[in-house]
């Protein structure tokens, strides 16, 4: 006999829910049209933040966040797929855009795609390790870190995308003052409501958790938006479902 | 090959931690030393960044010596914090003060600036976003919900209005609530894609 509670089981419903439901949706996907799909309204300014940013020469800041070494957490890797988009944009500009984190083992993942992407467009002597590291360590120090960045290197964009806690808000202040665009995607509600007060665009719920382009979107990106908008309808039934037997007396 | 390894063991062991943290009993007893294996690849990949960090610090003292003042600051308090917890070891009452004494006033700093820069940011809310519906409701909700979290409904005598602004009360956590079940929705499907190997984010193509 497994020793599951009442809990246990409904969080493992759930997740062998979604997983059948990704599966389901992986597999009947075919291509990465996205006809209908709702892309989350952060898309359009990250194509516009890496358009401005070659047309003027500047480079664009990415910070990671804090990642997930200290409190692991899923949100830690959420700027890597921007990053891999950010680097393919900037390999050929006039100045490299900079990827900073405040984690070890995120800021050597971080550095390892950089390296990887060079080596894969035949230009490795171009990449060095200034262009994707660690800021410093713990969320306080790279806040620090990012702050002094910013003047220095006078971006045309910043993207904090990955795991933040609202004092990030100090560098979007910086960045109004030089940067164009600041566009955030961080995963609490305290920080999103915070970030959303400077951001130029800031991605609110779980659209954090998809920072795509309109230009390319890949096939995984594209999965896991239609899983999320078929499980969003089901969550909205079952909640309604359950709404409405708690007002008749059921439980 | 190259690239099917790291898939491949990243999956079995997501696979493992998500049967042993359900499925405790015989296979929950082996977690811990998955764990640990986990802990100690992290530590040694911390110090390979922090190596990163140290040298690119002082190539750029090495190169701009006019402008290294917080390069020269970084690298210094690196190697006296670096020495001290060596000599004293980190669990020591005095080292421990001495690095709280520097780190909690230069947070305590950063959080009070944070503060005012998000109250001068709420007040130019309309200016930066202009007038929408977000922005409307998101000013309008914050000060009522601001002056109910204040217990206005003391001064309330009627005992109807009171009970229904303690509801009202209750509003935001709805929201809260809401946003919660997004993110999660959000976060177990990228945990999800991840483990199947849909999606690679330390993959480097």
């Amino acid at each position: 006999m497994l020793p599951l509670t009442t809990n246990d089981l409904l969080a493992l419903l759930i997740v062998l829910g979604t997983a059948l439901c990704l599966a389901l949706v992986h597999w009947l996907s075919g291509g990465t049209k996205n006809g209908r799909l709702r892309l989350p309204a952060t898309a359009e300014r990250i194509d516009f933040l890496l358009q401005n940013s070659s047309e003027e020469g500047k480079p664009v800041l990415l910070n990671l966040g804090s990642g997930f070494s200290q409190h692991p957490e899923i949100a830690g890797v959420l700027g890597l797929d921007l990053q891999r988009m950010l680097i393919h944009r900037s390999m050929t500009a006039d100045h490299p855009s900079f990827v900073g984190s405040g984690d070890g083992v995120l800021a050597l993942v971080s550095q390892q795609i950089s390296r990887g992407l060079y080596r894969d467009a035949l230009m490795p002597e171009y990449f060095s390790a200034d262009q994707a590291g660690l800021q410093a360590l713990g969320p306080m120090a790279n806040l620090a870190g990012l702050l002094s960045m910013i003047p220095e290197n006078k971006p045309s964009g910043v993207l904090l995308f990955g795991s933040f806690t609202p004092e990030y808000l100090l560098a979007l202040d910086q960045a109004t003052g030089t940067a164009r665009l600041g566009v955030a995607g961080a995963s609490t509600p305290s920080s999103q409501a915070s970030l959303w007060l400077l951001a130029d665009h800031s991605a609110l719920g779980e659209d954090c958790f998809a920072p795509v382009s309109t230009k390319k979107l890949e096939k995984q990106s594209l999965v896991g938006l239609r899983a999320a908008d078929i499980l969003r309808v089901l969550i909205s039934v079952a909640l309604l479902a359950a709404a409405i037997l708690k007002v008749m007396g059921e439980f | 090959m190259r690239r099917a390894l790291p898939i491949g063991i990243t999956i079995l062991t997501a696979l493992f931690v998500l049967a042993a943290l359900f499925f405790k009993g015989a296979i929950g007893s082996y977690l811990p030393y998955v764990l640990d294996l986990a802990i100690l690849l992290m530590a040694a990949g911390v110090l390979v960044a922090i190596a990163f960090l140290i040298i690119r610090q002082v190539n750029k003292i090495r190169l701009n010596p006019a402008k290294s003042a917080p390069s020269l600051v970084l690298v210094f308090a690196f190697a006296v914090t670096l020495v001290a917890g060596l000599v004293y070891g980190v669990e020591n009452p005095v080292y421990n003060r001495w690095i709280a004494a520097i780190q909690r006033p230069l947070q305590a700093s950063l959080l009070g600036l944070s503060a005012l820069v998000m109250v001068s940011a709420a007040l130019k809310l309309f200016q930066r976003k202009g007038i929408d519906a977000l922005s409307v409701s998101f000013s309008l909700s914050a000060v009522f919900f601001l002056l109910l979290g204040m217990n206005i409904s003391r001064l309330v005598i009627n005992p109807q209005l009171d009970a229904a602004l303690l509801t009202l009360s209750q509003v935001p956590l709805i929201g809260a609530r809401g946003l919660l079940i997004g993110i999660s929705l959000g976060a177990l499907l990228l945990a999800l894609r991840i483990v199947f190997g849909i999606e690679r984010p330390f993959d480097e193509r």
